[in-house]
């Protein structure tokens, strides 16, 4: 997060308050990174790409408009779906069901004080006034529930019987989902998706045309990325040329071939749908089958300080509207391509270098972070190196300061008799107060081996411990016969090992390492 | 992107001329004092003086000028539907629902006729049935481009779309009249359903002629669609025309032109 410029920490957090995006703010980033830091596209490929958002964007849109619903009464109708397809059975049954919930939601007339389990024990367990409400309720359901299963079997009858009355009321037909598309949380891919597959259904061609699965914005986008045409169709099923125009034009193998030899992008979209309306709109097309050819185009300013060219922008180079014969539609195309194809040969040529000198700093880079890396790993270890020597010189010499002085010979039980023999050979006999730990032991060791002792026994300098530093014994001693070893533990007295007391022999063992 | 169609009525002929037909009536009717020929009434209209030719008359114009305000605002909404159709379907459509309701209205006065009644005795003046008829088909076939909400006291929200708008001018039309355009209103509506859903025949019918029609009109085009490739104007029907005139020029072109020509041709040629 740090290292990104505050143009890309606002564009980041634009993307967050937008997606409602849960995760940590810098996981985010990469979103954006792959989308070369365009909001619009990052949002799009999110969605695309977690399922879990695009879920909680569709119910928070469901919830925001079903909120007054569930805030009012609930209704008599929660089962209305179910019955009115299928005929009603019971009816009894399904008035009881619908007592029960309305009991539960508490949302009638408030009863006596232990009506809850009323209805579980049954009608003639009730009191008399659980009696009359239940008769009441009753009396004032009935009416309106025979009305409503009564209405419903007419319903189904006439629509069994007269099959076009389902036409004019059916409100899931299938000209009626397209038509009332609205921008809702579909992905613009699942409708590109649908306009292949109806494509391809209507008029069978075996997926000649290849059209661009995604939404508009990524055509474009890949367009612009790849320096390539960008063709737009636009469909109306209801116009009268549209069948003469795919069927004579497009599908035909002049067109096709001439696609796959400019490697063209195909984009393709029906005019119901809101995405492509608002294309029409964008484009301004007065007239259907449409088609669009989009390139990349640098336009040359001529001023007093010489020409300057403008970084290239997508632009719409040709339309074609209404019914137009294959020969027409490709030797119009193919003049407009001509007169531009040079240009993006050369923003492509220009792309790639760009890529490549992007691609070889980049490796510059990391190579010099790696060997960065390696000097700081490097520095690191001699800096704690140092640090360690420097602690342990520092408590060798508190330790010397602290070490006990040899107990008299002639307080006898008092003190235990060690014999060490050192790492060099030479021999020890010291007598260790009893009442001390057996590290005392270890350190008169480490000092003798170190040859501090020689100099003054006891120092009145104050040299005081250093912090939080635990000194490592680089050796152990061992009792030879029978061979046991004795940790330089700081709980543990001398008069309770019984390897050191009364008197032990010890030997200095120094470790592999 | 932006959320209207082109401005104008470039390509759409049909809701040019409703447009303007639409004006100009009403205007020349009133200036003429003729404003009479456009009413209705089954009495005494029909059944005293036997005028007929009502029947045929009275959708053609509306006779107040709020109503042709409305009319032409709603036209011009509707070209985008032209658009969608082609211009040939979307007139016939009109034909249709002007046929369908004439029929209904002279059922109503045979019925009236036979049974001695006068239960609908008027109509309103002007296309409100067809508009309304029309209005069916925007809904089924144009796209809500975008939501909005208004948030009033509390927690009302209220969400339109880009469509409510029309809905109010709709609604402010087929009130004008009273119950005369609410009653035609509500009868071009359910004609327009019908038909859309195709339960009344009529979808499928075609104004026969149209191309002959089309190539009359466009003859003066020809000129204009000459201009360089950059913007392509109407390549649909006037296409032969179009390569005509290049074959011409092609053979003329090792004669002497007149400068204008010339001048012309450079540009052709670029």
């Amino acid at each position: 997060m740090d290292t990104l410029t505050r143009e890309e920490e606002d564009t980041v957090h634009q993307f967050i308050s937008i997606t409602n995006y849960p995760g940590e703010p810098y996981t985010a980033i990469h979103y954006l990174q792959e989308t070369d830091w365009e909001l619009e596209r990052a949002i799009i490929h999110y969605f695309e790409n977690t399922p879990e958002a695009n879920e909680t964007l569709n119910t928070n849109a469901r919830r925001t408009t079903q909120q007054p619903v569930n805030t009012e009464v609930p209704e008599p109708d929660t089962n209305m779906d179910s019955s009115t397809s299928s005929f009603p059975l019971n009816i009894l049954e399904s008035l009881r069901r619908r007592l029960d919930n309305l009991r539960l939601q508490g949302s009638y007339i408030p009863l006596s004080n232990d009506d809850h389990g009323a209805s579980s024990r049954g009608f003639l367990s009730l009191n008399s006034k659980d009696k009359l409400v239940y008769v009441t309720q009753l009396a004032l359901y009935i009416p309106v529930l025979a009305l409503y299963k009564i209405s419903a079997i007419v319903l189904y009858t006439i629509t069994t019987a007269f099959p076009f009355v389902k036409r004019i009321t059916d409100r899931y037909s299938l000209n009626r989902h397209s038509s009332r598309s609205e921008p809702k949380g579909i992905d613009p891919s699942h409708i590109a998706r649908n306009f292949i597959s109806d494509f391809n259904n209507f008029y069978p061609n075996n997926n000649k045309i290849d059209f661009f699965e995604g939404g508009y914005t990524s055509a474009l986008y890949i367009a612009k990325r790849d320096a390539r045409f960008l063709l737009v169709y636009l469909h109306s099923e209801e116009h009268d040329e549209s069948e003469k125009f795919i069927n004579q034009t497009l599908l035909s193998e002049d067109f096709i071939n001439f696609i796959d030899q400019h490697n063209i992008l195909i984009w393709g979209g029906n005019v119901r749908e809101s995405e492509s309306y608002q294309v029409s709109n964008a484009l301004g097309v007065t007239k259907y089958p449409f088609l669009g050819l989009l390139a990349l185009k640098t336009s040359t300013t001529e001023t007093p300080e010489g020409t300057t060219t403008s970084a290239p922008t997508l632009n719409v180079v040709a339309k074609v509207q209404g019914f137009v014969p294959t020969d027409k539609l490709v030797d119009k195309l193919s003049s407009q391509i001509e007169r531009l194809e040079p240009t993006l040969v050369t923003i492509r040529a220009e792309r790639q270098q760009e890529e490549l000198a992007r691609v070889i700093r980049e490796q510059q880079d990391q190579a010099y972070q790696t060997s960065l890396q390696r000097d700081r790993q490097k520095q690191e270890e001699k800096r704690q190196k140092r640090l360690l020597a420097q602690n342990k010189e520092q408590w060798l010499k508190w330790r010397l300061s602290t070490l006990k002085p040899e107990v008299e010979s002639s307080k006898k039980n008092e003190y235990a008799r060690i014999a060490i023999r050192l790492s060099n050979g030479e021999r020890l006999m010291r007598r260790f107060d009893k009442n001390l730990p057996i590290e005392e032991i270890y350190a008169y060791v480490e000092l003798k081996e170190k040859g501090l002792l020689d100099g003054l026994i006891s120092g009145g300098t104050n040299i005081s411990k250093p912090e939080g530093f635990v000194y490592k014994f680089d050796f152990n001693l061992i009792s030879p016969m029978p061979r046991a070893e004795l940790s330089p533990s700081l709980d543990v007295l001398i008069k309770d090992e019984p390897v050191v007391w009364p008197n032990g022999n010890l030997i200095v063992e120094y470790n592999e390492s | 992107m932006s959320s209207s169609l082109p401005t104008g009525f470039k390509d759409l002929p049909v809701s040019k001329g409703l447009a303007i037909s639409t004006i100009i009536i009403p205007l020349v009717a009133s200036l003429s004092n003729m404003k009479y020929l456009f009413y209705y009434a089954y009495d005494p209209f029909l059944i005293q003086y036997k005028q007929f030719w009502r029947l045929f008359t009275f959708q053609i114009a509306f006779l107040n000028e709020s109503e042709v305000l409305l009319g032409i605002v709603l036209l011009y909404q509707f070209r985008s539907l032209e658009r969608l159709f082609g211009s040939h379907k979307f007139i016939s459509i009109i034909i249709v629902l002007y046929g369908y309701i004439i029929f209904i209205t002279s059922i109503i006065a045979t019925l009236n006729f036979y049974t001695g009644l006068k239960w609908i005795n008027f109509m309103s003046s002007g296309p409100t049935g067809i508009i309304l008829g029309i209005f069916f088909h925007f809904k089924e076939f144009i796209p809500i481009m975008y939501k909005f909400e208004i948030y009033g006291i509390g927690n009302n929200k209220l969400i339109l779309n880009d469509h409510a708008f029309i809905h109010l001018i709709i609604f402010q039309l087929s009130i004008s009249q009273g119950w005369k355009s609410i009653g035609s209103g509500l009868l071009g509506w359910i004609i327009g359903g019908l038909v859309c859903r195709g339960v009344i025949p009529g979808k499928q019918w075609k104004l026969p002629f149209w191309n002959s029609i089309q190539f009359k009109r466009s003859n003066p085009t020809n000129l204009r669609s000459n201009s360089p490739p950059i913007d392509p104007q109407n390549l649909g029907n006037t296409e032969q025309n179009n390569s005509d005139n290049n074959n011409i020029d092609d053979d003329d072109a090792t004669e002497t032109r007149p400068l204008a020509s010339q001048f012309l041709d450079t540009f052709r040629r670029s």
